[in-house]
C-alpha cells in the first residue's frame, strides 16, 4: 500500500484509540526494524518527522539510529522528547523513570508534552478500570502494565491539563491509548 | 503537469495536523496551535475545518459538507469539490451515510454515531477575544482558568436585555476545565456537544488553532444560577414544507406576499422528511 494511505489509516486508528480510551484496535504493519514490533514502527512512521524529537528508553543506540533514519526525527534526552519509545522487555524501573522525566507541558502550553509509545505483551491477567472523557461511564480493559507504572502515570497527570499521553502496542499489533484525561484503577481479581 | 498529492496536503503538513488533533483530543477544549497551510481557499472560508478533513480523510470515507444547514450552498459545494477532486471519495447529503461531516454553523438534526467524525469550521476560536485582544494574555487566562471575562460578557448582555443575546458561538465549558467557542452554531446545537457519540474536531485556519471535544465529554454552556442557559424556542411555529416543529427553523419572508414563514434549517433532513411524506402518500 502507498505510504500516504498507510499512514492515513494508521492515524485514524490512533485517533479512534485516543478519543475512546480503552478501545482496542488493530494496526497494520509495513516496515520492520529489529527490536520493536512492526506495528510500533507503523505508529512511529505516522507520527514522527524532522519537526519532532524522540528518545528510546534503555540503551539502544542502534534502534535510535534506525528510527532516526526511517522517520527523520531528531534524537533527544527523555526529558526533552516529544515522543518516547519504550521497547518490549524494558524494566519497570526504567519505564517509571521515563514517565517521571517525560515533559508534561506547562499551563500556558500544555501541548508541549510527551507522548509515550509503550510496547506491552498481549497476555495478562491485569485489569484496569478506566474513566474520563471519551469513555461512557467506565470501561474495564486488560493491559499488561504494572501498578507502579500506572501510579507513576497518575502522579505525572495529576494537574490537568499537564501530563503525558500514552499509546500501548502489543505483539499482535493491537493498540490502546490512554490520554492524560483517563483515570485508571486496578480491578481486584 | 505534476499530479496533486492525495488530499492535497503534503505528508509533513498532514503529520503536523494529525499531531495537533491527538493533542487536542488529549486536552479537550484546549486550542492547540498549528501551522495552517495555504490552501486554494481564502483563510476565513473554512480552511481550518478543511485542513482537518484533508488531514484525516481516507479513500473509504464518505464526506458530507454543510454550510448553515445546507449541503448546496457555495461554500459547502466548493469545499466538497476540492476534497473529492484530490481524493476521489464519495460525498453524500444524508447525514446517516457520512463518515466525515464538515460543517459551518450547524450540527445536523440526525443524531451522530460513534463511527462518524464531526468537523466544525471556526472563525474565532478564542472565547475571551472580545475582552482581551492579546493572544499572549488570553493564553495565560486559560492557563489560570480565569474566565470571569467570559461570564462578564454574558452578564452585560443580561444587564442590557434581561437575557443573553449571544445567538451563535455561545461559549461552553469543556470537561470542567476549558471555556471554548463551539464555532457559530446556534445555541440550539450546544447540547449536542455534551456526551456526543461522535468525536468533534474544530479547526480555525486563519487563527491557526485546532481543538477537540472527545465523545462522552462533559460540555456545559456557560450560565448563571438565576439565568440558566436556554436554547432558541420556536413555539407555535413549524416548517412550512414538512410541518416539523422539533428542529431548528429559519425565519424567511415570502417576497411576493411579504408573509413571514419558517423552514427547517437542515435541508438534507428536510428533504428526507419530504421524501418519507411522499412515500406514505
Amino acid at each position: 500500500m502507498e505510504l500516504t494511505h498507510f499512514t492515513q489509516q494508521t492515524f485514524r486508528t490512533l485517533m479512534t484509540c485516543m478519543s475512546r480510551p480503552g478501545t482496542k484496535e488493530a494496526l497494520q504493519k509495513d516496515a520492520m526494524i529489529d527490536g520493536i514490533y512492526a506495528e510500533t514502527m507503523s505508529v512511529l512512521r505516522t507520527m514522527l518527522d524532522g519537526e519532532v524529537t524522540f528518545a528510546v528508553v534503555g540503551q539502544a543506540p542502534r534502534l535510535q539510529q534506525e528510527v532516526m533514519a526511517w522517520t527523520g526525527a531528531n534524537v533527544s534526552e527523555v526529558a526533552d522528547a516529544d515522543f518516547i519509545l519504550v521497547p518490549q522487555h524494558t524494566d519497570e524501573a526504567q519505564i517509571v523513570e521515563a514517565i517521571q522525566q517525560a515533559k508534561i507541558g506547562d499551563l500556558v502550553d500544555p501541548q508541549y508534552s510527551a507522548t509515550l509509545i509503550v510496547e506491552v505483551v498481549a497476555e495478562t491477567s491485569q485489569q484496569w478500570q478506566l474513566t474520563g472523557p471519551g469513555i461512557q461511564d467506565n470501561t474495564i480493559i486488560p493491559l499488561a502494565i504494572t501498578p507502579n507504572i500506572v501510579a507513576a502515570r497518575a502522579a505525572r497527570n495529576k494537574e490537568f491539563p499537564l501530563g503525558v499521553d500514552m499509546i500501548f502496542v502489543n505483539e499482535h499489533g493491537e493498540v490502546v491509548a490512554l490520554p492524560r484525561t483517563t483515570k485508571a484503577e486496578g480491578v481486584e481479581q | 503537469m505534476t499530479t496533486l498529492p492525495f488530499a492535497l496536503l503534503d505528508e509533513q503538513s498532514k503529520r503536523e495536523i494529525r499531531r495537533a488533533i491527538l493533542k487536542g483530543i488529549a486536552i479537550p477544549g484546549y486550542q492547540v496551535p498549528f501551522a495552517s497551510r495555504e490552501l486554494p481557499i481564502g483563510r476565513g472560508w473554512g480552511t481550518g475545518g478543511l485542513q482537518i478533513t484533508l488531514g484525516i480523510i481516507g479513500k473509504e470515507d464518505v464526506l458530507k459538507v454543510i454550510d448553515q444547514g445546507s449541503d448546496d450552498s457555495v461554500n459547502a459545494v466548493n469545499i466538497k469539490k476540492l476534497v473529492t477532486k484530490t481524493t476521489g471519495v464519495d460525498t453524500t447529503i444524508r447525514t446517516q451515510d457520512a463518515t466525515l461531516i464538515q460543517s459551518r454553523h450547524r450540527i445536523p438534526e440526525v443524531p451522530l454515531r460513534s463511527d462518524q467524525v464531526m468537523i466544525l469550521q471556526v472563525p474565532e476560536p478564542e472565547p475571551l477575544r472580545n475582552i482581551e485582544r492579546s493572544e499572549f494574555k488570553t493564553k495565560r487566562l486559560h492557563a489560570e482558568k480565569e474566565y470571569s471575562g467570559a461570564y462578564l460578557t454574558l452578564f452585560e448582555q443580561i444587564m442590557r436585555y434581561n437575557q443573553t443575546s449571544q445567538g451563535a458561538d455561545y461559549p461552553v465549558m469543556v470537561n470542567e476545565r476549558y471555556v471554548m467557542n463551539p464555532s457559530p452554531i446556534p445555541r440550539y446545537d450546544n447540547p449536542r456537544l455534551h456526551n456526543s457519540d461522535a468525536l468533534i474536531l474544530l479547526g480555525a485556519g486563519r487563527e491557526k488553532k485546532i481543538y477537540a471535544v472527545p465523545p462522552y465529554t462533559h460540555v456545559a454552556s456557560l450560565a448563571f444560577e438565576d439565568y440558566p442557559f436556554v436554547v432558541e424556542k420556536f413555539e407555535g411555529k413549524a416548517c412550512r414544507e414538512t410541518g416539523l416543529t422539533d428542529v431548528f427553523l429559519d425565519e424567511l419572508v415570502d417576497e411576493e406576499t411579504g408573509e413571514t414563514y419558517y423552514m427547517c434549517n437542515d435541508t438534507s433532513y428536510m428533504y428526507e422528511k419530504l421524501q418519507q411524506k411522499v412515500a406514505v402518500k
